[in-house]
């Protein structure tokens, strides 16, 4: 308010006065004046004085613009550029023209693209410098590091929702019966097949190790007779897991999946029916052919029993039905993995047995 | 017409003048006995997504889009294990000419991560992995390792 009142006392004058002003004071010229002023003696027809014609320019002055220049107070013309209009056709970046109110980024950015600093609003930064704190990274104009890595701005959770959305309607759901009851799925469904499917850049879309297929079967749930299965087990040979009661069968002798599994079936196929097969050369089977070492028929067993009955006339409390629990317990201890609990148990099954 | 093709090919076999190759007999597949059992749909118990690549940032983002997707198509997610990466070293000699002991040291790592998706039928399951195929990015590559459940094969009979 200061300053503007400060203008409002600037008196007008006419161009004449501010060069007078400008120079030196109303003394400037005085001869000049009195030319400009007019003589007394001539007169025109009315008897009026002649009325000198002084026609202004509408500009200032050579003098006045070389004493305003020298004094400081000249007003600096912008010129314009010479590439106004070229720099006016071209458009702003579409960043600082997108309104969130109006625009959807998914509908900006659809697909899978590779970095446009133009396009992406976000002000993002990216380059190695040695000090963090005293330079920023480099701007997003120009980057060639944020173009080469790929980005997922195709990819926000809005996107991936509405691409979701989408699909969903080719989705169907699994089986309830099946999640709730744990029993039902491997009595209905006791095959589980294994299968790869491979996914790289490069000229050959195919990859050789998806023909291989991994059939794993529960032989229990194939129920077999006690000789049918422990026939498979010998004909599976180590395909046949003891411990987990699995067969697996894996194959990639055909080159296509699909010629694999056809052929792991039929190798499960002509297992199960050369297991049920009885041969007649099966029945010399002798006990020293077993698979496992059975209690029943060892010599362990005989000296058992003669030992117990000894024990017995000599006094010792025995317990003959412990022999049953002792037999089981030694058929686990030989066919199975000796570890020292086992070996523990042996000494105490022995000691029950015997009273001691 | 098999017939026809088991004549001819007995009667060449029994003449010895002439050494002819035949050809094995014809199958008409509708003709076969069905071995598989065929289901409505597959059944998957679980399927196991692997995918390597050689920045692990992008492995990062990429797994938090596999689990926003099993968020949305309600897919349950098994386990999530990021294994250590698997390193490739080729040195370069440094020098022209001699000086075997100085040396640039070149490597390459592949980091491993890995998705398990529980219980999905084959129609989710194909619809899940295409849109998941899809949207790989650069520099990743991905297996996919199916578990099929399936019934005992018709030439089973329990």
């Amino acid at each position: 308010m200061h300053r503007l009142s400060h203008i409002g006392t600037r008196s007008k004058s006419t161009l004449a006065d501010k060069l007078r002003n400008a120079v030196g004071g109303a003394d400037y010229g005085k001869s000049k004046q009195a030319m400009a002023a007019g003589s007394l003696t001539a007169k025109d027809e009315n008897g009026e004085d002649f009325r000198e014609l002084y026609v202004m320019p509408k500009r200032k002055l050579r003098g006045q613009t070389q004493l305003e220049q020298a004094t400081g107070r000249a007003e600096v013309k912008t010129r314009s550029r010479f590439d106004l209009m070229d720099r006016l056709a071209e458009r702003p970046p579409r960043s600082e023209e997108m309104d969130p109110e109006k625009h959807t980024w998914s509908d900006i950015w659809p697909a899978a693209r590779t970095f446009a600093s133009s396009v992406v609003p976000l002000p993002v930064r990216m380059g190695s410098r040695p000090n963090v704190e005293k330079r920023a990274p480099f701007k997003k104009e120009g980057n060639l590091e944020l173009v080469k890595i790929p980005n997922f701005l195709h990819l926000t959770p809005v996107a991936v929702q509405q691409h979701c959305e989408a699909i969903k309607k080719f989705c169907t759901p699994y089986p309830p019966e099946l999640l709730s009851d744990a029993s039902i799925t491997p009595s209905l469904l006791p095959i589980s097949v294994q299968y790869s499917t491979y996914i790289h850049q490069g000229t050959n879309i195919r990859d050789i190790r998806s023909r291989v297929i991994t059939m794993i079967v529960d032989v229990d749930y194939l129920k077999l007779s006690e000789n049918a299965a422990e026939k498979l087990v010998r004909l599976a040979g180590n395909r046949y897991n003891q411990e987990t009661g699995q067969l697996t069968i894996i194959t990639d002798r055909c080159h296509t999946r699909k010629q694999n599994l056809d052929y792991a079936h039929y190798l499960l196929t002509v297992l199960y029916h050369e297991a049920n097969k009885q041969e007649a050369w099966a029945e010399l089977k002798e006990r020293s052919d077993n698979l496992q070492v059975e209690f029943d028929g060892s010599t362990t067993k005989s000296k058992l029993e003669d030992l117990i009955e000894k024990a017995k006339s000599s006094g010792l409390k025995t317990d003959e039905k412990a022999l049953a629990e002792f037999g089981e317990m030694w058929k686990t201890y030989r066919n199975t993995e000796e570890t020292a609990e086992k070996t523990r148990e042996y000494g105490r099954q022995m000691k029950k047995m015997l009273g001691i | 017409m098999l017939n026809i093709a088991n004549t001819i090919r007995s009667t060449l076999l029994r003449s010895k003048t002439r050494n002819v190759r035949t050809l094995a007999a014809t199958v008409n597949p509708a003709e076969q006995q069905q071995v598989q059992a065929v289901l409505p749909d597959k059944l998957y118990s679980s399927i196991e997504i692997e995918y390597r690549g050689h920045d692990k940032a992008v492995l990062k983002s990429y797994t938090t889009f596999l689990q926003q997707v099993c968020k949305h198509l309600e897919i349950p997610q098994g386990r999530l294990e990021v294994l250590p990466y698997i390193r490739w070293v080729q040195p370069a000699l440094r020098s022209k000419f001699v000086h075997k002991k100085y040396k640039l040291h070149y490597e390459t790592r592949t980091h491993i991560t890995k998705l398990e998706i529980l219980n999905v039928t084959g129609s989710t399951a194909s619809t899940f992995l295409e849109y998941i195929e899809r949207n790989i990015p650069e520099g990743v590559g991905m297996r996919v390792g199916f578990t099929e459940l399936q019934p005992l094969p018709l030439t089973i009979q329990n």
